[in-house]
């Protein structure tokens, strides 16, 4: 069997943070704007309109006002960025199993064996673009090799695709600008003191030339110039993973309350029969706040287990240190690292207590198998300072 | 106040934060001051509770909280004797209008 020539999609959105920002705020369109850095210092994505206006990236936000005074800045959203840069990658898997996240707003497909989904080239790249949010604006580009692929989707416009053919990708590359390449920003400074200001600059040079100044990076560099970069599509694989969410309203603001519900996620997710008999190796914690401020631990635990005390002693300390941003809307727990099912040692002598645990869980299973709904309930102190006598107290189903 | 859940299987909501003391709407009379003169709980099953007289106003607050809301919550609670001896904590919640918005609560 001939092997296949290789075809590779690239899904761009040029400036994530921003592009997210503007499919929340439409009439923000067509108006100079930027995002901050975390710091909320430096710009750190910013609008066609702005940069028409003198405004940089990473300029300090004083000076980019200073340039543009009708300047529009937003906070950045981390949150909000990270949702448009998992429906990017949900587009691509929604055409090919065989897709990378190089970095947000930046995915990359590899196409080769759809031909028996998608007759031709055109359908493909439609179903890309139907499958991608159009208010992000994605840029689609097809051609034979990775770096192309990314050129070509730099090149299209908004919403469209542009496809590069092998046979020309050496002369359509050739006039695009060498700060196109995947170079860092010493090597694009020192290529721009040679003039080589274009990939077709840089592909007229003998290769062992450039890898004699640039390294193996400079080699790589100049097989993309020439359309002949032979990077791959690296899949992104999916470990096994438990998630449970929870949505608060109103959102959080006191720490008991934050406790409580993970407490609750983590109960529910070593309950699911997926989780049974098995042993957890990493947690992670993530917490959203109401204005898409992200707060995330990771917990890798020295050593695997599957006792529901000894994670929530291990996981209760990142909480309470935790400095949240604002109030929390969103909460999720993760658990990764799962282990193959194992047996586990019981106790020849009950205690007491233990025993007394076991005959209310019992009763409780059996009053919800009854009833189709928890019978029993706990009450929870969330905030008992609060001089909102709602928030102080709480009733949660007691769950076994 | 809720805690929604939202599991692998889609079933909503097994689990979710039951707010205790929540408040339980009241009708009003009130005088030119905004204090309340006269309560009525809403009916329930059956006939609806008579109307109550305030006695006298035992105590007055103010509490203003989550100002990073769009709308703040503002109340002015008034713990009242009413006629026949019973105590009642009652709240104006001042983001409606004066005829509206009042609720019963334990403080």
């Amino acid at each position: 069997m001939a092997a296949q020539r290789p075809l590779l999609a690239c899904l761009l959105v040029p400036a994530l943070a921003l592009a997210a920002e503007l499919a929340a705020r439409p009439r923000l369109r067509g108006r100079p704007v930027a995002v901050t850095d975390e710091s909320g210092l430096r710009v750190a994505e910013a609008s066609e309109a702005a940069i028409g206006r003198g405004v940089r990236v990473g300029q300090v936000l004083a000076e980019a006002i200073g340039w543009c005074p009708p300047l529009v800045v937003l906070e950045s959203r981390p949150a909000r960025a990270r949702r448009a840069a998992d429906q990017l990658v949900e587009a691509a898997a929604a055409v090919s199993p065989l897709v990378e996240e190089a970095a947000p707003g930046e995915v990359y497909a590899d196409l080769r064996g759809l031909e028996g989904l998608y007759r031709h080239e055109d359908a493909m790249a439609h179903a890309l673009l139907v499958a991608a949010p159009e208010a992000l604006g994605v840029r689609l580009g097809l051609a034979g090799s990775r770096f192309t692929a990314r050129a070509a989707a730099s090149v299209a416009s908004p919403g469209a695709w542009l496809r590069v053919g092998d046979a020309e990708a050496r002369e359509w590359l050739a006039p695009l600008p060498t700060m196109l390449l995947p170079l860092d920003e010493a090597s694009r400074e020192w290529l721009g003191l040679l003039g080589l200001a274009t990939l077709g600059d840089l592909a007229t040079l003998p290769r062992h030339a450039v890898e004699a100044q640039l390294g193996a990076d400079g080699g790589r560099a100049w097989l993309a110039a020439r359309g002949e970069d032979a990077t791959p599509v690296t899949p992104m694989v999916h470990g096994e993973r438990v998630v449970e969410r929870a949505q608060t309203e109103p959102p959080l603001t006191a720490l008991e309350a934050v406790l409580h519900t993970f407490g609750q996620l983590l109960g529910r997710a070593l309950a699911r029969p997926s989780v049974h008999g098995r042993l957890v190796r990493a947690v992670r914690l993530t917490a959203v706040t109401e204005d898409e401020q992200v707060w995330e631990r990771r917990r890798v635990l020295t050593e695997p287990t599957g006792d529901r005390d000894r994670l929530w002693t291990a996981l209760r300390p990142s909480i309470e240190a935790a400095e949240f941003d604002g109030p929390i809307a969103e909460l999720a727990l993760e658990l990764g690292g799962l282990t193959a099912e194992r047996g586990r040692q019981g106790r020849l002598l009950r205690e007491r207590g233990g025993r007394r645990r076991e005959q209310l869980d019992e009763m409780a299973r059996h009053l919800q198998l009854r009833y189709g709904q928890a019978a029993l309930r706990n009450v929870v102190a969330l905030a008992p300072l609060s001089r909102i006598p709602e928030r102080r107290y709480a009733l949660a189903d007691y769950e076994p | 106040m809720s805690t929604r859940s939202q599991r692998s299987d889609g079933r909503p909501d097994a689990g979710a934060l039951r707010p205790l003391g929540l408040p339980r709407p009241l009708v009003v009379r009130s005088d030119s001051r905004g204090e309340p003169c006269e309560v009525q709980r809403l009916a329930r099953r059956g006939a609806p509770a008579a109307a109550l007289a305030v006695e006298r106003i035992e105590e007055t607050w103010r509490v203003v909280d989550e100002w990073w809301r769009e709308t703040p919550l503002r109340r002015t609670y008034h713990r009242v004797t009413l006629a026949g001896g019973a105590s009642l904590t009652l709240f104006h919640d001042d983001t409606q209008p004066l005829g509206e918005g009042w609720y019963e609560q334990r403080y």
